[in-house]
């Protein structure tokens, strides 16, 4: 693969630019969540619940009350002092309305997305470490290797997923102390599960395909040239399956997101005070009642969702693209 | 004469069903540096199978026997794989037959050609890179520092094919075997890049081994011939012999099949009858004897042997020496 010309090619067309922008932006949002003047995510009030969005030119900052902040790391907090140097004790009204229990939509779509963003990072890398390595090594190595491999894929793909975290998360629950002792929290158990589930898929369809390019003439070639195995599975193999793996990573990760969001509202993933858009989106279902329908409780979290998604997927289609050597260059040309 | 290469008893095995399917029975081959060797055969002689299996690169269900695989004085069947790849590429060579499907579509020609010498040499990328232009200029390609970045797709089919020769010849090896490296291209380019192998390989001294199933390409390069039918070779000697007396009546079927510049125009092409030998199925007697004019009941029954003819060569075939008196 010849990094520079496709990374060109990709930068060159409008879209990736503009899903880059989107992805770039709603990263460096969470990374700074405690920077930015907003409320804190976990403060209830119930007196403020289920008040609808205000304009920021209509009211724009207010005084915050002295709370109770969150359990921050040592970066967070101070980027938490950044931020009281910066703006005081001002901060955001609600521009995006409150949710039932008066906490404030905007910092909790902003604090959510720090948590749903390590999910599918985490089954994101997961899947293209351990995912790809292992469907690589079955497909290539084929015969028995690749029997045992793909058998070892079938047990884990065939245990029930959710009775699996149910098990694990109530087991952990009993050890809670030694486990927190080894800085093994629950998010962090959630995170492993998550991770440990995301890479089956992805073993299948690479060594699907490592399984075809396996005896492609071009790879026989480098053969008889005496390139060792690893040079073909790195050099030879890889780059050609890599459209296939960056699809499917852009395709993973909206059920990631979906998956920790159903876990969440099990009962069984992030836990109040911290929040995750899975968890906005299941508070936004439940407050929705045929009385009255706060519409900015399931709009502005599925809007912030949908626009990140949206622009993976963009992004992956025009990588894909810019990494196809034929396609580039028809491009350009 | 020392050989480069000296194989004895080649004989390679699929395995399909009950019985296995030998598609090389009992190859002999010899080679001394800086000769050329011509095998010829029709499509499933084993000519292509038996360059695989002197590369190791046959698919796992294959069998490899032989009495003696030596290369350079190694028995190349005794080293461990490793030690044996290590010889791939760098001491002998497979120039493959199709360069649309020999290249990688994903990486730059530069690449593909530096790739040899990092596996081999150690070579930083740009030191490879360097050594890739030079590669390049010396098979002919015009523009070669601009080359280095097109990819296959972006090159013409003689160019390709000129790159994967280049690809073989870069770290010099020895022994460069090249599988119907003419089939792809047009004829005006067959010439070309016949030229182009011999005089590499005349400059190298290395030894070349051409498999095609041209009579004309053997006509214009090679010094030796190996005629192979079904797994076995029945036909060996000096290419002029072998052209011009062949001693084996597949042999001369295979020429006459050819169309020819110094023949009547009207004087109709022969087929030879039937479909080309199964190399699969084990015949008590010659393989060829089914589609042969000259067959004698004898042909069914014992198989001939490989043996020396009067005015030089070898010949599988009891009638051998008849066929010059039915000329």
């Amino acid at each position: 693969m010849s990094g520079r010309s496709s990374w060109s090619a990709l930068w060159s067309t409008r879209a990736a630019r503009a899903a880059g922008w989107v992805l770039g932006l709603a990263a460096l949002v969470a990374l700074l969540a405690p920077l930015w003047p907003l409320p804190s995510p976990a403060r209830i009030d119930l007196s403020r619940a289920l008040r609808g969005p205000e304009a920021p030119w209509t009211r724009g900052f207010v005084t915050a009350p002295a709370d109770a902040t969150l359990e921050l790391g040592a970066v967070d907090q101070a980027l938490d002092a950044a931020r009281r140097a910066l703006f005081g004790a001002r901060e955001s009204a609600a521009w995006l309305g409150t949710d039932s229990k008066g906490r404030d939509v905007l910092a909790r779509i902003v604090w959510g997305s720090r948590v749903s963003f390590l999910v599918a990072l985490c089954a994101g890398l997961t899947s293209l470490v351990i995912g790809v390595a292992f469907g690589a090594v079955s497909g290539y190595a084929g015969g028995r290797v690749d029997e045992f491999l793909m058998r070892v894929v079938d047990a884990l793909q065939s245990l029930p997923f959710v009775f699996v975290v149910i098990f694990v998360i109530t087991l952990a629950g009993a050890w809670k102390q030694e486990l927190l002792a080894l800085g093994v929290s629950r998010e962090v158990l959630l995170y492993v599960l998550v991770g440990a589930v995301s890479w089956l898929t992805m073993a299948r369809i690479v060594r699907g395909q490592v399984l075809a390019l396996r005896s492609a003439e071009f790879v026989l070639a480098a053969r008889a040239l005496g390139a060792s195995h690893l040079r073909i599975l790195w050099v030879h193999v890889l780059p050609s399956i890599l459209p296939v793996v960056i699809v499917y990573l852009t395709l993973s990760v909206p059920s990631i997101l979906l998956m920790e969001s159903f876990l969440s509202f099990l009962g069984l993933g992030i836990e109040p005070p911290r929040v995750s858009w899975g968890l906005l989106a299941a508070d936004g279902a439940d407050a929705l009642n045929p009385l009255r329908i706060p519409w900015w409780l399931v709009v502005f979290p599925a809007a912030a969702m949908g626009a990140v998604l949206l622009a993976l997927n963009v992004l992956g289609d025009e990588l894909r693209d810019a990494l196809d050597p034929r396609q580039a260059r028809e491009r350009s040309a | 004469m020392t050989s480069l290469l000296s194989v004895a008893g080649l004989t390679v095995e699929f395995e399909r069903g009950a019985t296995p399917l030998r598609a090389v029975a009992e190859l002999d081959l010899e080679l001394a540096p800086g000769e050329i060797l011509a095998v010829v055969g029709e499509s499933g002689s084993g000519k292509s199978v038996s360059a695989l299996a002197l590369f190791d690169l046959l698919p796992p269900g294959a069998r490899v026997r032989s009495r003696r695989m030596q290369f350079a004085g190694r028995e190349l069947s005794a080293l461990a794989p490793r030690a044996r790849r290590a010889l791939c590429g760098r001491e002998m060579a497979l120039v493959f037959q199709d360069p649309q499907s020999a290249l990688h579509p994903c990486l730059t020609v530069g690449r593909q050609l530096g790739e040899v010498l990092e596996q081999h040499e150690r070579l930083s990328r740009a030191a490879a890179r360097a050594r890739a232009q030079a590669a390049l200029e010396s098979v002919g390609i015009a523009e070669p520092a601009r080359r280095l970045d097109a990819f296959p797709h972006e090159l013409s089919g003689g160019m390709r094919q000129r790159v994967l020769i280049a690809m073989a010849l870069i770290a010099a090896p020895r022994l460069i075997v090249a599988d119907e490296p003419t089939t792809a291209l047009d004829v005006t380019l067959q010439a070309q890049v016949l030229e182009l192998l011999r005089a590499r390989v005349r400059e190298q001294q290395a030894a070349l081994i051409l498999i095609t199933h041209s009579p004309g390409v053997v006509a214009s390069v090679a010094e030796r011939v190996l005629v192979m039918y079904a797994g076995r070779a029945v036909e060996e000697g000096r290419v002029e012999d072998v052209l011009l007396r062949p001693r084996h009546p597949y042999t001369r079927a295979l020429l006459e099949c050819v169309p020819r510049l110094d023949r009547p125009v009207d004087a109709a092409l022969r087929p030879i009858p039937g479909a080309g030998g199964d190399a699969g199925r084990e015949r008590a007697g010659c393989a060829f004897a089914p589609r042969c004019a000259l067959r004698i009941e004898r042909c069914e029954r014992e198989r001939p042997e490989l043996e020396g003819q009067a005015g030089g060569g070898r010949a599988a075939c009891f009638r051998a020496g008849d066929l010059e008196a039915l000329r």
